[in-house]
């Protein structure tokens, strides 16, 4: 905040008199745009990105609304209302309240009278904990994998390489039936499932990162300066990674999120009775046109957390590092097919 | 382009290959297709009999050659429950995937991408906030609840299209427009954002600041090289359509594609259709990749093959 | 990190990409997206009605009518949720083959409306000897080919089900046939093993199929019929639909409907809306939700029963007969009923088995609902502090899932601690099955098919060790079991049914629940009667 032009109004878009173009509008007016002193310290650049995000009233309601969810679904032995597997079947399929419903049951009762907002709640949990452990899981192996790759290359890069294709040309549905006719149904199951969908393009992406690092001579020049193989990879190229990765990690948090409402459909995702948003908007589409609320509400959530993932990702990424991004874009998509 | 195609054919060959051993050996693990082919009620002994009748207990090795030796002739050998040969009922379903297939993502192209372009010439702007709301939404409904909407607003609300079925241009267009809804969305951003990173780029700020005749021509140059990003996630969408992703839009409205039959055909444990199904995807998946390949070339002449 | 940006920055590089994301928005834009997304919600809590406003019923029913979108005037058209994988109507068990098949192929018997077996290409029969049935066959009978349907015929049809190479999954319906034998053109002997009482209604699992054709098609069986009934088969476009038209030559007389369609469509959401845009006319899988958005629906009872297994062999946590008898009292199996199935069914009277099934047992009750009397035979049983998990499965049968998770509560009611497993239908066969699985689940919820009609095929398989899918041993029901398989006369044998079911409800196989109808979906310009087989037959039916 103490960084804005003073004039109490949002903080100045840095470099809009650089783009060249005249795309002058009523709100480029209120100040000259400034280019950022060179931030002294960590501790600045925090308070820099934080004054960015209170800059944007977007970006901001999406974190906002993120975290909020985030609350509740921690919170929810406490908010909930009622049990979420409490059932009642003289109490089925209530609308919600402002559809004729009552205040005990707010947004509702499903096919066995549970209240709807309490297994939204607590569906909360369990959607979101698989999204996130299912991104920090493929996104750890898979940059690993890809950065060794991508390092050593030669026979193991062909191999590994071959056994991605491999993975990829095997129709995922196949593939999930199999893990889970191994190791069973079961939370810990569906995250390996949907890891081992996922994994592979962080790989890639690693990987070609590494590419265009050793086309660079970036990596020779390492070397000969005496860098160690693991400082080479961990100091060198995980930052350069850090902005596409962080961005494709949360694009991919909203879709592990949907994807598990596509396997509970074909009855491969969470159990019943267990509550999570996807299986609920699955559960729901019997009831589409007598009982919307049990598929429309979770899919709403659903649309707003990913909406909100997504647009807090954009600003993220505009708001870390612009310019390593878009060298790295043509090289990395020419090095990985 | 001939030698291109010469060149990768083994390794095609040899991932087809491996592919297909694996689909072989899922069977021993996904469970007994004697008890899914036979009703439930069924005596012990009668089957014991089936099994030892479709060669069940012969060990693994022995079918695994049998199978090997047949996919090598082009057989895949009799579907357990059709009692017909395999791969006809693998191609049959074909036709109708490529059609939705295709269809969806030329819906996908035609409104993503211009979305996404427009969009990039005024980044910030309502337009651009428009853009990327449309295209979120595309990437986060799920795609069941909104094929179930289409269905219930035009088909039964508005009786304008059919509910679901196949045979004339009104079936396509329900499933096409659910199918599309992810990809546009995908293709929206990444052009938006492909298009602003060129547009950002050394050449265009000082070509214009030069006074270079032709933003439109400039524009269009800036697009040339956004769109490798571009064409990478159009193809890969493709191919993520035709490896069995239609399955949901199949089963909602009743599309007799690929994924749906080879859903079934896991149900069953039937595994020659299984098989040929694989090798018919994976078939035409290495063609979209070896396609696309072609249009990086065709596009820009940086991109090198060794 | 930051030093490089800025050290790049210090550059003069433009920083445009900058900028796009990191713009402020004015109040307005900020306020017109949460217009947006109230409007969206709040149309969406209006439940779509707005769009009837849209347009006019009358006209909507012209448009239809114009796009031709609706069911083509004169074709009765059926959805069923899968395609069948075989038209052959011998070598593949399966709902979506009959659901075609039932109107081409025919057999040497039929029900009537009451589900007593009737005359139909077998015009009588005797029993020469205990193990041989003599039948008489209809004259003037043709298959749709031209081909004639005589003792020849029905020789071959029975040879070829019952040969090893066909392998058909009609084998546990046929097992005790042996062979059939020709006594002249329109009489043959079919002899079984032993003596078969039951073989009656084994017969409806045989379908007539005429020798030379099926002999020159080979294995095209599958995908081309010739049959004697009703209807033929014109075209089949797999996955899509399947069309059908009159026999007029049919032996029973023209069938009124000449044309009939049976469309496939897997969603059930999506059949009950194309029965909505009168796209079809017969809908069946739908729930009651759904049914009561229906036109119209038509309901008859089957033989189609639910129930939750029980174990009582070693190692079952339910041995002890007075907690399977605690179990049965715990269920609210009428709330169960009305709730879960639109109130379409009856309650299983103690026994798996309904008045259409020989062998029932008129005498007996159902287990009332007794939440107390379960607690108390639990505390006597000294089961204070059981835990059971029920297994059950998911989309198999009408409502598996829901019914599995609230009898779940209701046992949780009684004190008992219940965790619901629900697995998918393969999974599920593996586990049921005692031969696969040794420690088969004590606690199975299922939903069983006795289109037999006959006791024999239900406690054989359930009320004894003998079937595959039981984990109940009784050997005092065994030996009666054993006994009716062999009499002869039918009233003896109905008694000692009675009397295995009268014992089996105090010493319970299962918990009891319900005897569920089948219940379509119909359009308003049908008429039609369903009969409670669940066959759905075309010849019964008349468009207004």
């Amino acid at each position: 905040m103490t960084h804005s032009d003073g004039r109490g109004g949002a903080a100045p878009r840095v470099g809009t008199a650089l783009t060249g173009r005249a795309e002058a509008t009523s709100r480029d007016i209120r100040g000259p745009a400034r280019v950022r002193d060179a931030p002294a310290t960590a501790s600045s650049w925090w308070r820099r990105l934080l004054s960015l995000l209170w800059a944007d009233p977007i970006a901001l309601s999406a974190l906002l609304f993120l975290a909020a969810v985030v609350f509740v679904a921690v919170a929810a032995p406490v908010l909930a209302p009622h049990d979420p597997t409490a059932q009642d079947l003289l109490r089925r399929l209530q609308p919600p309240v402002w559809a004729g419903g009552s205040w005990t049951h707010a947004l509702g009762t499903d096919a066995l009278g549970r209240d709807l907002l309490s297994r939204m709640i607590y569906g909360g949990r369990i959607s979101l904990t698989i999204g996130v452990v299912v991104v920090l899981l493929a996104g750890t192996v898979g940059t690993a994998v890809g950065l060794l790759v991508g390092y050593k290359g030669g026979r193991l890069d062909d191999v590994t390489m071959r056994l991605v294709d491999l993975q990829t040309a095997f129709p995922y549905f196949l593939l999930a039936v199999t893990i889970m006719a191994v190791v069973g149904t079961g939370q810990a199951n569906l995250i390996i499932v949907l890891a081992v969908g996922s994994w592979v393009v962080y790989a890639r992406f690693a990987r070609a990162t590494m590419l265009s690092m050793r086309q660079s001579a970036f990596i020779e020049a390492a070397r000969a300066v005496g860098c160690s193989d693991a400082r080479i990879i961990l100091r060198h190229s995980l930052p350069n990674l850090a902005s596409p990765l962080v961005t494709w990690a949360t694009l991919e948090l909203s879709r592990v999120i949907l994807a598990e409402a596509g396997l509970s459909f074909l009855g491969l995702g969470v159990q019943p009775p267990n509550p999570a948003w996807g299986l609920m908007v699955a559960e729901g589409h019997s009831y589409l046109s007598s009982a919307w609320w049990l598929s429309t509400l979770p899919g709403l959530v659903i649309a707003l957390v990913a909406l909100s993932i997504n647009l807090f990702a954009t600003w993220l990424r505009a708001a870390t590092d612009p310019v390593q991004r878009s060298r790295l874009r043509v090289e990395q998509v020419k090095s990985s097919f | 382009m001939a030698r291109l195609f010469l060149r990768r054919l083994p390794d095609s060959l040899l991932l087809i290959g491996g592919v297909l051993t694996l689909v072989f050996l899922t069977m021993f693990v996904v469970g007994d297709p004697a008890r899914a082919m036979l009703p439930p009620e069924t005596p012990y002994e009668e089957y014991l009999a089936f099994r030892r009748a479709m060669g069940f207990d012969d060990p693994i090795p022995v079918q695994y050659l049998r199978f090997i030796g047949g996919v090598v002739r082009g057989d895949f050998g009799q579907s357990w429950w059709e009692r017909t040969p395999a791969l006809p009922i693998a191609l049959r379903p074909l036709p109708a995937t490529l059609l939705l297939a295709v269809f969806s993502l030329a819906v996908a192209v035609s409104t993503g991408l211009p979305l996404g372009v427009l969009a990039s010439r005024h980044p910030g702007s309502a337009l651009d906030r428009l853009a990327i709301l449309i295209s979120l939404s595309g990437v986060t409904m799920p795609i069941i609840w909104l094929g179930l909407i289409m269905i219930l607003v035009f088909a039964v609300g508005l009786r304008w299209l059919p509910t679901s079925g196949y045979g004339t241009w009104a079936h396509v267009v329900l499933p096409g427009l659910t199918l599309a809804a992810l990809p546009m969305g995908r293709i929206a951003q990444i052009s938006r954002v492909s298009m602003i990173d060129e547009l950002a780029k050394q050449y265009v700020v000082t070509a214009t600041a030069k006074g270079l005749p032709g933003r439109a021509v400039l524009f269009r140059h800036a697009l040339r090289n956004a769109a490798i990003p571009i064409l990478t996630v159009a193809g890969w969408e493709l191919v993520l359509m035709l490896g069995g992703y239609t399955i949901v839009v199949e089963t909602v409205f009743g599309w007799p594609g690929v994924g749906l039959q080879l859903f079934t055909a896991i149900e069953h444990r039937d595994m020659p259709v299984i098989a040929a199904t694989v090798f018919v995807i994976s078939v035409v998946i290495v063609a979209v990749n070896f396609l696309v390949d072609l249009l990086y070339g065709a596009i820009d002449p940086r991109v090198q093959y060794q | 990190m930051a030093e490089r940006r800025v050290g790049k920055r210090s550059r003069g590089e433009p920083l445009t990409s900058d900028t796009p994301e990191g713009k402020t928005v004015s109040r307005r834009e900020l306020l017109q997206f949460i217009a947006g997304g109230a409007a969206a919600l709040t149309a969406g809590s209006l439940g779509l009605r707005p769009l009837d406003l849209l347009v006019p019923s009358a006209q909507r029913a012209d448009i239809s009518r114009v796009l031709a979108a609706g069911a083509p005037a004169g074709t009765a058209v059926l959805a069923i949720g899968g395609d069948p994988t075989s038209l052959d109507p011998q070598a593949v068990e399966e709902g979506n083959e009959r659901a075609v098949n039932d109107n081409v192929y025919e057999t040497l018997v039929n029900r009537d409306a009451q589900e007593r077996i009737i005359p139909w290409l077998a015009t009588s029969w005797s029993q020469p000897n205990p193990t041989t049935f003599r039948f008489r066959l209809h004259r003037g009978v043709r298959f749709h080919n031209g081909e004639s349907f005589d003792a020849d015929a029905a020789v071959f049809s029975i040879k070829r089900i019952i040969s090893p190479e066909l392998k058909s999954q009609f084998a546990a319906n046929i097992a005790t046939i042996a062979d059939a034998r020709k006594v002249d053109a329109s009489t043959f002997d079919l002899v079984t093993k032993e003596p078969d009482p039951a073989l009656l209604a084994r017969l409806f699992s045989i379908r007539m199929m005429a020798p030379n054709w099926t002999q020159q098609t080979g294995n095209q069986t599958a995908n081309q019929t010739n049959g004697t009934g009703p209807y033929k088969v014109t075209a089949w476009r797999r996955g899509v639909a399947v069309e059908l038209q009159a026999n007029d030559q049919y032996w029973g007389g023209a069938p009124r409907v000449k044309r009939a369609r049976v469309r496939i469509i897997p969603e059930d959401q999506t059949r009950l809306s194309a029965l909505q845009a009168g796209e079809v006319d017969v809908v069946r899988g739908l729930l009651p939700e759904q049914l009561a958005q229906a036109p119209a629906t038509a309901a008859a009872l089957g033989p189609q029963y639910s129930f939750i297994r029980l174990s009582n062999l070693r190692g079952s946590p339910v041995r002890d007969r007075r907690i399977r008898q605690a179990l049965n009292y715990a269920v609210d199996k009428q709330t169960l009923l009305r709730q879960l199935h639109g109130g379409k069914g009856r309650l299983l009277p103690g026994q798996l088995s309904g008045p259409e099934m020989f062998g029932f047992n008129p005498r007996l009750r159902p287990y009332p609902y007794d939440p107390d009397r379960a607690r108390a035979l639990l505390s006597a049983a000294g089961a204070r502090g059981l835990a059971l998990e029920i297994v059950g499965t998911r989309g198999r049968w009408a409502a598996d899932a829901l019914e599995a998770q609230a009898i779940g509560g209701m046992f949780e009611k009684v004190g008992v601690k219940t965790k619901v497993t629900l697995l998918n239908f393969q999974q599920w066969l593996k586990a049921a099955d005692r031969k696969q699985t040794p420690n088969s689940p004590p606690v199975l919820y299922i939903q069983h098919d006795n289109t037999l009609f006959d006791a024999d095929r239900t406690v054989s398989n359930y009320y004894s060790l003998t079937g595959s899918f039981s984990m109940y041993g009784n050997p005092t029901l065994d030996r009666l079991i054993e006994r009716a398989r062999a009499e002869i006369d039918p009233k003896k044998r109905e008694q000692l049914y009675w009397r295995v079911f009268s014992l089996g409800r105090e010493d319970p196989p299962m918990v009891f629940l319900a005897q569920l109808a089948d219940v379509w979906g119909v359009s308003r310009r049908l008429r039609w009667t369903p009969v409670p087989d669940g066959r759905v037959l075309f010849k019964d039916m008349a468009l207004r």
